[in-house]
């Protein structure tokens, strides 16, 4: 057996009056009790309270008796049903309110609050004003009851919206479809899943936080069946059964195997957070709503589905008309469009940014790499040295300093291109694509014997497999200018090997060999080259070169016209060509 | 052998766990294998969790740091092991347990010990004890259940003279997670010279001050940032106390040019101008000082020795350093009419201290140890309830000579009122 702790239970009292199975059910409902999180909460669901009475009352007093023997538990119990007769009601309240009489007067002593709560979800019918729910509103509140509506479909939210007295009186809209219990229970379940987001959005620690799963169960008296996710009830995928399991262990055994899939709890908490949308206007929650979706849509950056994450800003974008206060918003959609190489939509997100945050040093980076991406590098190293002069702590200074040293590679600035790689190695970066970088400018500057002194340690220091293709090929690249043929022919292999498509590896080999007068083999990498671009005109003039040196002049012949067909400034082919046909 | 150190609160996230912490790595030190328990609000813990870390672990003592606020859940949990496996010894240390009346635990069985000295001393007797199997005797530092079932008070030894002789919390060790946690907790020194009646810390230090060394809280602050945390809480009684030792601390911050936020806890007397451009340089964003009361009588009456043109200064002076300050106050004080309790809330607002945080005011909370406690009548309390479980001591369950309980229901509500964040405390 292992760590179980469930902090929501949703008991379906399905089973009818004369349930024979009820008092299996009870016994069997408070095995599950040493599984329950040391502060829970659990759902009494009954479609009508004047026939279920005694069941909410006796889980009610099993609840009690587990409380008095393990007190360091606490436990809300909410009974959940359409709102009986005035006078049902306050009898059965008040016995409840007898029922848990000695934890008032446990945590009044201990000068704590009670460690059992009655927190009831009342059903509101059609027939149901909100003036008619006033009296046992009143009631409930009068006895610390903290009560909370449950609207229908169907149902009118209006007029509701203001009788709610504080905001731990909440009003849920339903958000399902189905059978009655089905729909209470999905749509309780949205709740306790935005609570929960609730929480993990406003956890003081900076930094990624894994999403809550749910550590619910919901229970049903009728068939005895578990299921560990209120997203299972409807299509039926319990996970154990409460009157099959042999033995309580193997019941909190077969609980506890079925996991959540912590990507599909990250799917639902988008999907909750949605379903949401009209439930949270009316308990004017609207601005809680906003600083989840801020969280998640951050969550979902991280977890680079740009997609979802946008959706996540332009909600709270939409919901607030207008840019007031949003610069954090604005400057996460611009990330997100960045990544998904939407440059122009990142550029309009920084502007909108800049209106609410100005000089804002995150505000330039990102726009050095909008430049970047658009390949105006004199621009972005520009827009990078502002982000550096307004300083940040957010900044990733080692970020900015290898972007900066990157667009300096690109136009050819190898010496400036170096300084910056050298500053981005002080910071907390990967270490690899800095030192092949380095490696790159020192080819530049035609530093052979340090070039390949960093290409070394790139390789060394854990690169990406994405990556190993080019830095053996500029290993390569350094030994082919060092006329270390044979070297760079072997470097060229393993580049092959790790990326066996790209044209350029299979030109600089074929390179190497001709210089090597190796032909043949020569021939084989231009035609290998050829094969991956056959539009690319200067592997077939090198075929032709490499024939014409082996002496087949009349196979070179079309070669060289093959090439000058697609490229005719080649000037070797030209000169060739001429050499053979006079 | 194995023993298991408990830090519970259901009410609040979880927070560093420093004094077992402490305790942990001290009896590591000395061959024990020690385990933390850091349950907070939403830490996930159950029944279920309890007995198959009870089964997989097999502590042999098991100690909780124990406050009015945790003590039925810390019994709960006791009770609770003493069921799995009766040979396991339960301890309560922490503010509550130190003075905490042996008789009122008679009747508990689950508690075998409860720690009267510094932790680290009394646990590691405790310990050592087990270790030789010499059950049932009556161990220094301790007050302990013997055979008769009777609590028997063992004598005092006094704690290390020189703190840095105990193993730090953080440095090698893996005893806190730093998971959940935002900031981290650090102690500089202990104890506080001063008298304050309805604070503890007077008789449980003795009124001595003990420091760490410089370099020991430097190394502690250089591994927790690290780990990447860049918030410190320096929870010292009154930090400044040495101000000498206190500008170093901050000159060698900013000599490693280490980026973090701090927050600290000091007397108003306790600081000067320069003191306070060094802290904001290396990253005081918060000071928080004890005015407990703007009444200069009810002030007297508390044996503070502070005045109020010291507390007006420091404000000030804090404030034009561009660091915020808090002020802990509290109502309910013996001598202290209605009137008295709006002077401090008027005296908050006059000197531009927002009503948030630590700055919101709270009833006096009468623990045991406070010298209001052992003679309450003498201060003019009126403790509320006389038939209260005699390990919870007088709390807030009281009335004044000149305050009824509905006085001090008012003043709450109009605090509460004036709160800018729904009255969020952060420390009691
Ligand atoms: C830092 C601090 C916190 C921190 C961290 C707590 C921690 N210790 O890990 C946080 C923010 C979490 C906190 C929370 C609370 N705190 Co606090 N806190 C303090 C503070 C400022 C310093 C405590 C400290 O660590 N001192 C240094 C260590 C070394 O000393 P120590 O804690 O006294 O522990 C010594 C002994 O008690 C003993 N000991 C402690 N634990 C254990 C455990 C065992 C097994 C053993 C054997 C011995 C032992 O050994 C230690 C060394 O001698 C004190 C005020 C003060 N100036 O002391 C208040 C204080 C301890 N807190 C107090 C209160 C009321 C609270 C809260 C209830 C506030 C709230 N409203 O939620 C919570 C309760 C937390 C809980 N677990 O239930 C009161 C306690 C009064 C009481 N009798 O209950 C104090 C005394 C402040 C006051 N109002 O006078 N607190
Ligand atoms: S309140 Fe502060 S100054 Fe007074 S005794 Fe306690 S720690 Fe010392």
């Amino acid at each position: 057996m292992s760590d179980i702790s469930i902090k929501r239970e949703y008991v379906l009292l399905n089973g009818g009056i004369e349930n024979p199975s009820h008092q299996e059910f009870r016994e069997r409902f408070a095995l599950l009790f040493p599984c329950l999180d040391i502060s829970s909460d659990i759902y009494l669901l009954s479609e009508d309270i004047t026939k279920d009475f005694y069941k909410i009352n006796e889980s009610l007093q099993q609840v009690v008796l587990f409380l008095q023997r393990y007190s360091f538990y606490r436990i809300n119990i909410h009974p959940v049903h359409p709102l009986p007769p005035a006078d049902f009601m306050e009898d059965t309240y008040n016995s409840f309110l007898r029922v848990i009489g000695p934890f008032n007067s446990e945590g009044y002593l201990h000068q704590s609050v009670s460690r059992i709560m009655i927190l009831p979800v009342l059903l509101v019918g059609q027939e149901d004003t909100p003036e008619r729910l006033d009296r046992p509103l009143d009631f409930l509140r009068d006895r610390l009851m903290i009560p909370s509506i449950y609207i229908p479909e169907g149902g009118s939210a209006v007029g509701f919206k203001g009788i709610m007295k504080s905001d731990k009186e909440r009003i849920y809209l339903e958000l399902s479809k189905g059978e009655w219990m089905e729909r209470v229970v999905n749509t309780l379940g949205v709740h306790s899943v935005f609570d929960d987001l609730m929480t993990w959005a406003n956890a003081p620690v900076e930094g990624p936080l894994p999403i809550p799963a749910c550590r619910a169960l919901v229970l049903s008296e009728k068939d005895g069946n578990i299921y560990n996710c209120f997203k299972t009830l409807s299509p039926n995928r319990p996970v154990s059964n409460l009157y099959y399991a042999q033995s309580p262990a193997e019941l909190l055994r077969t609980i506890e195997v079925v996991g959540h899939e912590l990507s599909d709890c990250l799917v639902c908490s988008v999907e909750s957070l949605a379903l949401m949308k009209d439930t949270l206007k009316i308990n004017d929650r609207e601005e809680d709503g906003d600083g989840i979706s801020l969280r998640l849509g951050m969550e979902l950056v991280r977890r680079e589905d740009y997609g979802r994450a946008l959706e996540q800003f332009d909600q709270i974008l939409g919901r607030k008309g207008g840019l007031e206060g949003m610069g954090t918003v604005l400057l996460s959609k611009a990330l997100c469009h960045l990544r998904r190489n939407e440059m122009e939509k990142a550029m309009a997100a920084l502007n909108d940014a800049e209106k609410q945050v100005p000089s804002s040093a995150m505000i330039c980076y990102y726009r050095g790499l909008c430049e970047f991406g658009l390949r105006d590098y004199i621009e972005a190293i520009d827009r990078f040295h502002d982000a550096l002069e307004l300083e940040s702590d957010e900044l990733s200074l080692g970020d900015v300093y290898f972007y900066m040293g990157l667009s300096h590679i690109n136009i050819e600035e190898y010496e400036d291109g170096l300084t910056m790689m050298i500053h981005a190695e002080e910071f907390p970066v990967d270490k690899a694509p800095v030192y092949y970088y380095k490696g790159i400018c020192h080819l530049g500057m035609r530093k052979l014997e340090t070039a390949l002194d960093y290409l070394k340690k790139a390789l060394v220091s854990k690169p990406q497999e994405e990556d190993l293709g080019s830095i053996y090929f500029h290993l390569g690249l350094c030994y082919k200018e060092m006329e270390r043929y044979g070297d760079a022919i072997s470097e060229l292999e393993e580049a092959g090997k790790a990326e066996e498509g790209r044209n350029d590896i299979h030109n600089l080999m074929g390179y190497c060999y001709f210089k090597l007068k190796e032909h043949d083999k020569a021939i084989q990498c231009f035609v290998r080259a050829v094969e991956i671009d056959p539009k690319s005109a200067i592997d077939y003039a090198n075929i032709g070169v490499n024939l014409k040196e082996k002496g087949e002049t009349e196979k070179a012949i079309p070669m060289f016209k093959k090439a000058l067909s697609l490229d005719p400034t080649i000037g070797f082919a030209i000169k060739h060509l001429n050499e053979i046909i006079g | 052998m194995n023993i298991l150190l408990v830090e519970i609160n259901p009410f609040i996230p979880p927070a560093t766990p420093i004094s077992i912490a402490y305790i942990g790595a001290f009896l590591r030190s000395h061959g024990f294998d020690v385990n933390i328990w850091n349950i907070g609000e939403n830490t996930p813990f159950s029944l279920q969790v309890l007995h198959s870390y009870i089964r997989d672990f097999k502590p042999r003592l098991i100690g909780f740091s124990t406050y009015q606020r945790n003590i039925l859940f810390v019994l709960g949990i006791a009770n609770c092991i003493k069921s799995i496996d009766p040979e396991i010894k339960v301890v309560l240390g922490g503010p509550q347990a130190t003075f905490m009346p042996s008789a009122s635990l008679e009747q508990l069985t689950c508690i075998d010990f409860i720690c009267r000295d510094e932790g680290e001393i009394a646990l590691l007797n405790i310990a050592k004890a087990l270790r030789n199997r010499m059950d049932n005797i009556i161990v220094p530092g301790n007050s302990c259940r013997c055979q008769d079932g009777l609590f028997y008070d063992g004598t005092l030894v006094g704690p290390y003279k020189d703190l840095d002789e105990y193993p730090s919390p953080y440095l090698h060790n893996d005893l806190i997670d730093f998971s959940d946690l935002e900031e981290a907790i650090l102690f500089t020194s202990r104890g506080c010279p001063y008298g304050c009646v309805f604070c503890y810390t007077p008789n449980a230090f003795k009124r001595k001050v003990r420091f760490h060394s410089i370099d020991r809280v430097m190394e502690e602050i250089e591994w927790i940032y690290q780990k990447g945390i860049r918030k410190l809480w320096f929870a010292d009684p009154s930090f400044s106390i040495n101000m000498e030792r206190v500008d170093r601390l901050m000159g060698e911050i900013l000599r490693k040019d280490l980026k973090i936020k701090i927050w600290l806890e000091t007397r108003a007397d306790l600081i000067s101008e320069d003191l306070l451009k060094k802290m904001k340089a290396a990253g005081v964003y918060l000071i928080a000082y004890g005015l407990e009361s703007a009444s200069e009588s009810v002030l007297e009456n508390l044996d503070k020795k502070i005045s109020l043109d010291d507390m007006r200064k420091a404000v000030d002076l804090t404030q034009k350093q561009g660091i915020d300050v808090e002020l802990f106050t509290q109502y309910g004080l013996p001598n202290e009419s209605f009137t008295d309790a709006m002077k401090t809330l008027q005296f908050l607002k006059d000197n531009h201290v927002k009503i948030r945080g630590n700055s919101n005011s709270q009833q006096m909370q009468v623990y045991f140890g406070t010298e209001i406690c052992n003679s309450h009548e003498k201060f003019g309390i009126r403790p509320l309830e006389k038939d209260g479980p005699p390990y919870i001591s007088i709390g807030k369950q009281y009335e004044t000579e000149h305050l009824s309980h509905d006085d001090l229901k008012k003043i709450s509500a109009i605090w509460e009122k004036e709160s800018l964040d729904g009255a969020k405390r952060k420390v009691s």
